[in-house]
């Protein structure tokens, strides 16, 4: 308990466009969940906005914003040296992201530079040393034991609830860039437009796979998930057929979701599909082969045509 | 060093019954019985009753009627081989020769094995993730990317020479990758045998340098297809009656080809072609005989055709088609082997490619009890799962032990061939028997633990079963080859007998032999043991099944030599005792063959060796139940009687062109 | 550092078969892996194919796979050398300390290497099947100082510059990397080839190196200790439904709708 006044965590904020990523949420709750101060640290072109956000989350005691063109694109070569930077000014004991691409790309590299083991993707918080994560695409829990002075991770999203966006009153203060790197070039991004809530975000989530049959068939899961508000993913099998974009993919490689309610159709269950949904709350399955194994984690399973279904299920819930 | 897969011993000792072994191309036509010119009739039997009889050897001299089993072969000029090392062959004469069989040979140096182990891995992957058997039994053919796929692959020349392009690989490292396909695609596991096991098995064995580097090297890689050419219309099972005809040229330099083959696999799509044809040879008299010569020829000689794929029950990727050769010349250097010695060339490569059956139907098996496995593991009725319950469990350990026995079967042949044994031509008959009706029941089996699921074509287990089918039938038929292992077992068992009636002739010169004869037949009838034992070779704890397969063995011996007594050289008249002597035959067989790989499991404290113990005494213990019925069967008078009535039965229906009785309510 | 003249290394970790069903072990202490099929971590051989077709395309020179940990490594790296690298780097890892090796050490271990064999690209799965990390790539390029194109769906080669697409949460992003450079393979990169037979017979006369990481000046001591593996919980068992009047009925009973 005495190690808790002595605890203080860095989050590493992730924003797009101007507006704060939810898993920034996410993370900041894991992050009080360890005790001691939490801080922020936003860096990017424009990014004033962002870290006033950030401060009205309730228990954010510091934000910290560096702005540079140098960070577009969020390159982990250029930010890397700004928080190597931080850290030596403030000495966290804990510095965190979300497990997101983000996340996951920039902070093995923060942890090799403070040359500490860094732990990735962690589900629970045991205590500020003991960290519990998923292997084997989530068929296994793991709980590590972290002994470096600093503790480099990341968090599962999913796994820990958002922070509130208000409430909190921290301080705001711009830090000082160090000099660009230059090794690397932030170019382009492709984003998938859409008007529905971000996948691993998402309430609801409604899944599509092979028994889809093409990128056309997918309208039939759009409809559907209007009627629900909900986001629509994708196993892995419909993304490597062409039917949907890569960002749709849920899985052991893909998106790793938890919404309330993931209903999967013409999905067959494959381990590795299993490892990105598999602590939603309620999972629905249809399909028409009744040993899918998707059914064995279904909470409940209609085994029937997916393209008679579909549209009867979203006729239903427009009623 | 025995790591060569082309053994020298190949080429030796022909059996004695050549003819008799009907290994044909893919398709042995199983003639009706019907009188074809060139038969030999037995002296005395039913004027009306039209026999196929074999010939148990080549034409003697001397026309004769007689068919003699225990005279030496003059116009072949070869001894019989003194000692035989089979065990299948040693149990007729009462013995248990255990060099083949115990322990249970593993012929892999470390390096072979780590080779192997790496070959599995890609040739697995590509079975699972590439072909698709569904698709080319749809289409009727094997899909284009497939067999580009295996090409590249390097399935097409798993046994050529490194050095032409081959992969070099043993009988042992051959039949591993062969049990792959088997489990995946039987349609595809023929269209690669057709081409390697036999299609150009012939050059492997007995090619010239020139011809193996004309050829190997593109068959090797694919570019060039192999097949097979045996069976016509009127010559399926009785193989030296082919009519195919080359002769020789004036000048000597080629051969005219014509004839017609049928049911040839690969027939198709083949460009180098093992063809057997007659051919006229002096004899030593100066008379001209037709004799079998082997041909290399290629699609390219002028008058080469094939016809369109034939529609089949199953193994429908695999090509079958007519090949008709018009006025082909064939350059005199393509003989394979030596003119006239084409039908030894036949029946070795057909020997030789056995074990690689018996592989990839272990392959097959064991695919089919994981569906069925899975299946009843999960299948819940009666609110129970199914494999509660009795009807399901022995469905499921039968087929285990059916499976347990061909894979046994398929590497302790594959591992004596390594070894350099010439003397496994037996084994090799028995294992093609046994597999291909293990796997038959396996797969019907597999098919009824499934209930309505297996019927369906989603399973996948109906197209293995159509696959299944052809393989108690071609590369000799299940029936001609039980002839062959009885008869041939008589022969040798024969020879014996006839060491001892000439020692009965000199019973001075011969006293311990007539002794120990003697003392053995009297114990024997007595029901005692004559001594064999396979104590101190099968692990202790398998005693029980050691002991079976002893007594297996003497009742086995008694029933051989009263029959050879009774009978005489008749003996191969006697289709219905043979065929229950060839049942005892081999499953005495498959009973050594799991207690050696049992006793190995013991032996090297392998994890699952307790279930193997349970496997081995299992079979034996029913093993020996058949074999003693069947045998002291053979004894009563009652099953004379049998016989007799099954041959009036068949007599009555052949004259009455179907069902005798009428119809049950008269019309 | 013409482009003509790359030197490639790829990384190639032996990992439980993916289609394999993982049991934790009784004790807790990890998951059973004797008697397992193993095989080469599907990102990994999607990092070789990837170096093979660079060399292929004559952009790469030489491309050596490296791998850590006890012999049975020795099968993995020539599954890469018969999809076409030329020869193999074995990091002789006594079993007892491989249970305990992480990308920590892993990396430190690469980038020795890369230095010793003057490597400009290191090719990289993104992540290990087994450990599901996803580190190792990023930690080998800030060890080496070396900036990273990780989830790589695309790569190719721009004069003294790489130019990476990546799969990132909304869609795909490109970068420009200044080479040497590390990249991580995400799954659609390309398809990797089957290693034909006649290769994987003709890959019996490359080369194989052993290093031991005392030779490369790694400490192996690990850094994060693993306290236990337990099974995740148990979903409870669920139920069927027959129609979609009564699936909507059960979802609106849970409140899920």
């Amino acid at each position: 308990v005495l190690l808790h006044r002595f605890q203080s965590t860095l989050v590493i904020a992730e924003h797009a466009n101007e507006a704060l990523t939810p898993i920034t949420l996410n993370t900041i709750t894991a992050a009080k969940r360890l005790g001691g101060e939490v801080s922020c640290l936003v860096a990017g072109t424009n990014c004033e906005k962002v870290a006033q956000e950030l401060s009205k989350v309730q228990g954010v005691s510091k934000v910290l914003f560096a702005q540079h063109d140098a960070f577009k694109g969020l390159l982990a070569e250029e930010l890397t040296p700004l928080i190597l930077e931080t850290q030596k000014q403030f000495s966290y004991t804990h510095i965190c992201a979300g497990a997101s691409a983000f996340g996951k790309n920039l902070l093995p590299r923060v942890a090799a530079k403070l040359d500490v083991a860094p732990i990735s993707d962690i589900t629970e918080i045991k205590s500020p040393d003991t960290f519990v994560r998923t292997i084997y695409a989530g068929n296994a829990l793991c709980t590590v034991k972290c002994d470096e002075k600093i503790k480099v991770f990341s968090v599962r999203g999913t796994s820990f609830e958002a922070a509130p966006v208000s409430g909190g009153s921290a301080t705001v203060e711009k830090i000082s860039a160090p000099a660009p790197v230059g090794q690397s070039e932030w170019i382009e991004q492709k984003l998938t437009k859409s008007d529905r809530p971000e996948l691993t975000s998402a309430k609801v989530v409604v899944s599509g796979g092979r028994g889809l049959k093409s990128g056309e068939n997918f309208k039939l899961l759009y409809e559907l998930a209007d009627q629900l508000h909900a986001a629509v993913g994708a196993s892995r099998a419909a993304v490597d057929a062409g039917f949907v974009p890569n960002d749709m993919q849920v899985g052991q490689t893909g998106k790793i979701v938890a919404p309330e309610l993931y209903i999967a159709v013409g999905i067959s269950g494959a381990i590795q599909h299993l490892a990105g949904m598999k602590d939603s709350k309620t999972i629905v399955a249809i399909n028409k082969d009744p040993e899918a194994p998707i059914f064995q984690v279904a909470d409940y399973g209609l085994v029937a045509d997916l393209f008679k279904v579909v549209p009867e299920l979203t006729a239903a819930l427009k009623k | 060093m025995p790591l060569s897969p082309l053994p020298a011993a190949a080429r030796q000792s022909q059996p004695r019954l050549a003819s008799l072994k009907t290994k044909q191309a893919k398709f042995a036509f199983t003639q009706p019985s019907v009188r074809r010119p060139g038969m030999r009739e037995a002296p005395s039997g039913d004027p009306g009753t039209s026999r196929c009889v074999p010939l148990l050897q080549p034409v003697p001299e001397k026309a004769s009627s007689k068919v003699d089993l225990t005279s030496q072969d003059e116009s072949e000029k070869k001894p019989l081989p003194a000692e035989t090392k089979s065990f299948a062959v040693g149990i007729f004469k009462g013995q248990i020769i255990t060099e083949q069989v115990f322990p249970y040979p593993s012929v892999l140096n470390e390096e072979q094995s780590q080779t192997l182990q790496e070959l599995v891995g890609p040739v697995s992957r590509f079975f699972e993730d590439v072909n698709n058997p569904a698709r080319n039994d749809e289409l009727e053919q094997v899909e284009e990317n497939t067999m580009q796929g295996l090409k590249e692959l390097g399935a097409f020349g798993l046994q050529i020479p490194i050095a032409l392009g081959g992969l070099g690989l043993t009988n042992t490292q051959y039949a591993r990758l062969v049990e792959i396909v088997g489990m995946h695609d039987l349609g595809v596991g023929i269209t690669l045998g057709a081409h390697q096991s036999i299609g150009f098995k012939g050059i492997l064995l007995y090619g010239s340098p020139k011809q193996k580097e004309k050829y190997l090297p593109k068959l090797a890689a694919g570019e060039t297809i192999a097949a097979f050419c045996l069976t016509e219309t009127t010559s399926g099972s009785d193989a030296a009656s082919i009519r195919s005809r080359a002769e020789l040229s004036p000048c000597g330099s080629y051969y005219t080809l014509n004839g017609s083959k049928l049911w040839i696999s690969n027939g198709g799509i083949a460009d180098v072609f093992t063809v057997f044809a007659k051919t006229p040879q002096k004899d030593e008299t100066g008379a001209m005989k037709d004799k079998i010569t082997a041909f290399i020829v290629e699609r390219s000689f002028k008058g080469v055709t094939s016809g369109p794929p034939e529609k089949k029950m199953g193994i429908k990727a695999s090509n079958t088609a007519e090949v008709y050769f018009d006025g082909v010349r064939v350059p005199a250097e393509n003989v394979l082997g030596t003119p006239g010695a084409g039908f030894k060339v036949a029946m070795n490569i057909l020997n030789n490619g056995r074990f690689g059956m018996a592989a990839a139907l272990a392959g097959t098996m064991r695919a089919l009890i994981g569906k069925a496995v899975d299946f009843a593991a999960n299948r819940t009725q009666f609110a129970e799962k199914i494999h509660k319950f009795g009807v399901i469990q022995e469905k499921l350990a039968r087929m285990a032990m059916l499976h347990y026995v061909t894979e046994s079967m398929a590497y302790m042949i594959s591992a004596n061939m390594d070894r350099g044994a010439s003397d496994f031509q037996i084994e090799a008959a028995i294992s093609k028997v046994f597999g291909s009706e293990a796997a038959w029941t396996v797969s019907d089996e597999c098919i009824q633990t499934m209930g309505g699921m297996g019927f369906m074509k989603e399973a996948g287990v109906e197209q293995v079963m159509r696959d299944l089918r052809i393989f108690r039938i071609f590369e000799g038929t299940n029936d001609i080859l039980r002839l062959f292992i009885a008869l041939y077992g008589f022969q040798n068992a024969g020879n014996q007998l006839r060491g001892l009636q000439q020692a009965i002739k000199n019973p001075f010169g011969n006293a311990g032999l007539l002794v120990s004869e003697a003392g053995k037949r009297v114990r024997r009838r007595a029901g005692l043991g004559t001594g064999i034992t396979l104590k101190g070779v099968a692990h202790p704890s398998l005693e029980s099944s050691s002991e079976q397969t002893v007594r297996a063995v003497d009742l086995f011996a008694g029933v051989i030599e009263e029959q050879l007594l009774k009978h005489g050289k008749k003996v191969i008249d006697e289709q219905f005792m043979l065929k229950r002597i060839a049942d005892s035959a081999i499953d005495i067989y498959a009973m050594v063959v799991v207690l050696s790989r049992a006793s190995r499991s013991l032996e090297q404290g392998q994890a699952t060796a307790e279930h193997e113990k349970v496997l081995c005494e299992t079979w034996c213990m029913e093993a020996y139940e058949r074999v003693a019925q069947n045998l002291t069967s053979l004894q009563s008078s009652s099953s004379q009687q049998l016989f007799k009535n099954l041959r009036v039965i068949s007599k009555a229906l052949v004259e009455n062109g179907g069902v005798v009785s009428p119809y049950a309510l008269g019309f | 550092m013409a482009a003509a003249g790359l030197r490639a290394m790829v990384g190639v970790k032996r990992v439980i078969d993916y289609a394999v069903k993982v049991r934790v072990k009784p004790d807790n202490s990890g998951v059973v892996t004797d008697g397992v099929k193993h095989s080469m971590n599907p990102f990994c051989e999607i990092a070789v194919e990837e170096a093979v077709r660079l060399k292929e395309k004559k952009l790469v020179s030489e491309v050596v796979a490296v791998s850590c940990g006890p012999q049975q490594c020795q099968e993995t790296i020539r599954t890469a050398l018969a999809m076409g690298a030329d020869r193999g780097l074995h990091v002789d890892i006594p079993a007892k300390d491989y249970e305990n090796l992480t990308p920590f050490q892993v990396s430190k271990i690469l980038a020795a290497l890369a230095k010793k064999e003057s490597v400009n690209l290191l090719l990289l799965g993104k992540q290990a099947i087994d450990d599901d990390c996803n580190q190792t790539g990023q930690m080998t390029a800030a060890f080496l100082d070396w900036p990273q194109g990780t989830f790589a769906s695309e790569v190719s080669v721009d004069g003294d510059w790489l130019k990476v697409e990546r799969e990132i949460d909304g869609g795909l992003e490109t970068v420009r990397l200044k080479l040497p450079a590390v990249v991580t393979a995400d799954l659609r990169l390309n398809e990797p080839r089957y290693a034909t037979l006649p290769n994987i017979m003709k890959a019996k006369k490359k080369k194989i190196e052993v290093v031991k990481p005392s030779d490369l000046g790694v400490d192996l001591t690990p850094r994060v200790k693993t306290l236990s593996v337990e099974d995740p919980p148990q979903r409870k068992a669920g139920v069927k439904v027959e129609t979609v009047e009564d699936l909507v009925a059960k979802l609106k009973e849970s409140g899920r709708i």
